[in-house]
């Protein structure tokens, strides 16, 4: 079993150009381009002049997809990503609530929440950064449980 | 279809216009359809401080997308530095906003009474109060509207000190990036406008994002095979700013010496961006993989952002301090003033200052000379205050040597009739660059279209420009840069068309053959005009090729030529100072000059080349009506401004 992580290669290395963030809205949207409907979230830290990318960690044991009432949310047996069902979610929000990576949020446009899929396995953002400042990589690791309450 | 965004402050009416797609299919976007809109809008009568001036901030069907660096908008007003059409270019993150708000340009008009700025948020456009940030610095300012609106997604854009005080040599600053040319900074000020802030959550449609994909893929490829993308971002400055100096363009002593002379000064300006002690991080604009810009940490001032290679010219104050550098240029941008017209004007003061032109009680008691770095950071508050000498040097070198009654040469530019000054660029005896500089339509300066040879930094020229030359049996002039060939002329329109076209396309510069010439090897086949065509198309669905974008070109080449002819301005006030036309002495150019009656002549075929009469430099009625500007006809006609 592999596991997927897209990682922040090298802090310096992001200029925060958000490339990344147009990319994936474009790939994901109906409707176009706006950064703020990016699964991906490039965070600036003003004061030390440094980028920091935000996405989903794709917990193994995922809590996002324990607290969901409606069990809206599922791994991709392929991917590991999160899959929504768009169906049954009701952006009740308490995955969002629940995320310690701030990386499943509400859908700006639909009433569901949206998260990083992988891109069906090859990230687009990871392919878009010139910088090469993102990776995608498959690890052999496991990943633990990552919530809020936990630590 | 697109909005326009209508503000008048004197009424407080606000309302949206739909950008009809006419306008859209004659001039594109940019600077392309903001020159149109000035053109149409203001006038001779139109005073930059009143109520009728414009303040049009344009971007292009690209900005916002995942075009590479399509992230720049122009502000296009009557600039109160030369009377005649100014606009400035800028990148960073704003123009995206605006797009993702909903709007593709913003058009300003009236004055507020009460100080204001501007807060859009997708359909909901405010006029807030700006009592609380008035006086502030940009950064504040930023940060404050930021906080105030309790949102740090949105994006601003603002002036400082200066802009609130007129300095006619104001910028608008957005972030880590400054609009900074012709003074428009003071028109916001004069409308008492602090600020425009954006947030929008609409989204951009791409017509064929596959085409897009495939484009960005080559241009991506491009880039990384090229030998500049492992050095340029990183060393840009150093080696930009070596290269210019070497060749001569980087001035010393207000051009009073001969550039190219001072290698072993400029020796402390090596490698900074490799030393340990500044902590250089690239940054980007929007969608831009260059990441030019670098934040960098200073002691007592903290992070700060590094000097751009354009700036690196203190060379012309007799300074050579990259520490000393920095803090000028925050200074500058704190302020929001231009440091290109800061760099000229102060250089003139110091001539002024020792040659006995103004007296130490006219300088306020200060010792303005040559290498006083104190004097310098004085002055720079003055003039954003406009106190004591500042106030006469806050009209710009040209603006402030009128009224001391100085000769012209003492603020050497080219285009000196048109009131503003080419930055720190000696271009003495070197034909192009001076011919560039010069007929630059909003007043000097060396973004409309300077040819890279001229700065001097590659040793060898690409086969597709050695042909040109070739052609014009004038390959022996190559490397002769005071030689003034009809060629030259060619050339210099050549890469006149790939500024306008990247101000139209709003796609910065630094991607096309205009810079990315110090080893891009693909630019034997790199034509920027058919790939701003093919993104154009690729984003709107719009039929557009190469042939199509350079008629725009020259259709908004000539607007504003003809708005400056509108404004009384013609051949003689596109003439460059006589301190460019001497002789160089010392330095990589020694002993050489323009041959001054060949060089004129190179304004005429500069001027044929654009269909405009090279007795007065006027658009020709022919040009016009092959153009479909007639509207310039009838307009010269009621005004009694005859054509040939």
């Amino acid at each position: 079993m592999f596991y997927p992580r897209i990682i922040h290669a090298n802090t310096d290395a992001c200029t925060g150009c958000k490339m990344c963030e147009m990319v994936c809205s474009l790939i994901h949207s109906n409707t176009g381009i706006n950064p703020k409907h990016s699964r991906i979230k490039i965070s600036e830290n003003i004061d030390k002049g440094v980028f920091i990318p935000l996405i989903c960690h794709f917990c193994e044991d995922a809590s996002c997809i324990e607290v969901c009432p409606k069990s809206a949310l599922s791994k991709d047996k392929k991917t590991n990503a999160i899959l929504v069902d768009e169906e049954n979610c009701t952006s009740c929000g308490l995955c969002c609530k629940e995320c310690k990576y701030d990386a499943i949020f509400l859908h700006p446009e639909k009433n569901i929440v949206c998260v990083c899929d992988l891109c069906n396995g090859r990230p687009k953002c990871v392919e878009y950064c010139l910088q090469n400042a993102l990776v995608f990589e498959q690890s052999k690791r496991q990943g633990s449980k990552n919530t809020r309450n936990s630590d | 279809m697109g909005k326009i965004l209508r503000v008048d402050l004197s009424s407080g009416k606000i309302h949206t216009d739909p950008l009809d797609d006419e306008l859209m299919h004659k001039y594109i976007g940019g600077r392309g359809i903001n020159s149109k809109l000035l053109f149409d809008e203001t006038n001779p009568e139109t005073d930059p401080f009143g109520e009728e001036n414009r303040v049009i901030i344009g971007t292009s069907p690209l900005t916002g997308t995942i075009v590479p660096t399509s992230s720049r908008f122009t502000i296009t007003s009557k600039s109160p530095l030369t009377g005649i059409h100014g606009d400035a270019n800028s990148g960073g993150s704003f123009a995206p906003e605006i797009k993702y708000a909903g709007y593709d340009f913003i058009i300003i008009q009236g004055i507020s009474e009460k100080k204001v700025y501007l807060l859009i948020e997708d359909d909901r456009v405010v006029i807030k109060n700006a009592d609380s940030i008035w006086g502030k610095t940009t950064h504040e300012t930023d940060r404050l509207i930021k906080d105030d609106n309790k949102d740090q997604d949105i994006k601003v854009l603002s002036i400082g000190l200066a802009g609130e005080n007129r300095v006619k040599i104001a910028g608008i600053v957005t972030g880590f990036n400054i609009a900074a040319r012709c003074g428009l900074g003071a028109v916001m000020g004069a409308k008492k406008l602090k600020a425009i802030a954006v947030k929008g959550t609409q989204t951009i449609k791409i017509s064929d994002s596959e085409k897009c994909f495939k484009l960005i893929d080559k241009i991506f490829e491009d880039y990384k095979k090229s030998e500049s993308w492992k050095w340029y971002p990183k060393l840009g400055w150093t080696t930009g700013l070596a290269g210019m100096a070497s060749s001569g363009c980087s001035p010393i002593k207000n051009y009073l010496i001969s550039g190219g002379q001072d290698a072993e000064k400029r020796k402390c300006f090596l490698n900074v961006e490799s030393s340990p002690k500044y902590h250089f991080k690239d940054i980007g604009c929007q969608a831009c993989p260059l990441a030019c810009n670098k934040w960098i940490h200073m002691p007592k001032i903290g992070k700060i952002k590094a000097p751009v290679p354009g700036t690196g010219h203190m060379s012309i104050w007799e300074v050579y301090d990259y520490d000393f550098h920095v803090e000028v240029i925050d200074l500058c941008e704190k302020y929001g003033m231009d440091i290109y017209s800061i760099q000229n004007t102060i250089s003139a003061a110091m001539e002024w200052y020792e040659s006995g032109i103004i007296s130490k009680k006219d300088a306020d008691n200060l010792e303005i000379t040559f290498g006083n770095k104190n004097a310098v950071i004085k002055l720079i508050h003055k003039i954003a205050k406009r106190e004591g000498f500042g106030d006469v040097l806050a009209e710009g070198s040209i603006g402030a040597g009128k009224i001391l009654g100085a000769n012209p040469n003492t603020t050497p530019t080219g285009g000196y009739g048109k009131g503003m000054d080419q930055g720190p660029i000696d271009s003495t005896s070197m034909s192009a660059l001076t011919l560039a500089c010069s007929v630059s339509t909003r007043g000097a300066g060396h973004l409309r279209c300077v040819p890279p040879m001229s700065w001097g930094v590659q040793p060898e020229i690409p086969e597709k420009w050695l042909k040109v030359f070739k052609n014009a049996d004038a390959e022996d002039i190559i490397d002769k840069p005071w030689i003034s060939h009809p060629v030259i002329a060619e050339i210099v329109t050549y890469f006149e068309n790939i500024c306008t076209s990247s101000d139209i396309a709003e796609i910065c510069k630094n991607t096309t053959e205009f810079y990315y010439f110090y080893g891009f090897e693909e630019r034997e086949i790199k034509d920027d005009l058919k790939w701003h065509a093919e993104w154009i198309e690729a984003v709107t669905g719009m039929k557009i090729d190469r042939g199509y974008l350079e008629n725009i070109v020259k259709k908004i080449l000539t607007i504003e030529k003809s708005y400056n002819v509108r404004e009384g301005k013609l051949k003689n006030d596109d003439m460059p100072v006589n301190r460019f036309m001497e002789k160089r002495i010392g330095g990589p150019l020694d002993g050489k000059s323009l041959n001054k009656k060949e060089f004129q002549l190179l304004f005429d075929t500069y001027y044929r080349l654009h269909g405009w009469d090279p007795q007065t430099s006027i658009p020709m009625k022919k040009t016009l009506e092959e153009l479909d500007l007639k509207f310039i006809i009838e307009d010269f006609k009621k005004r009694g401004i005859s054509l040939v």
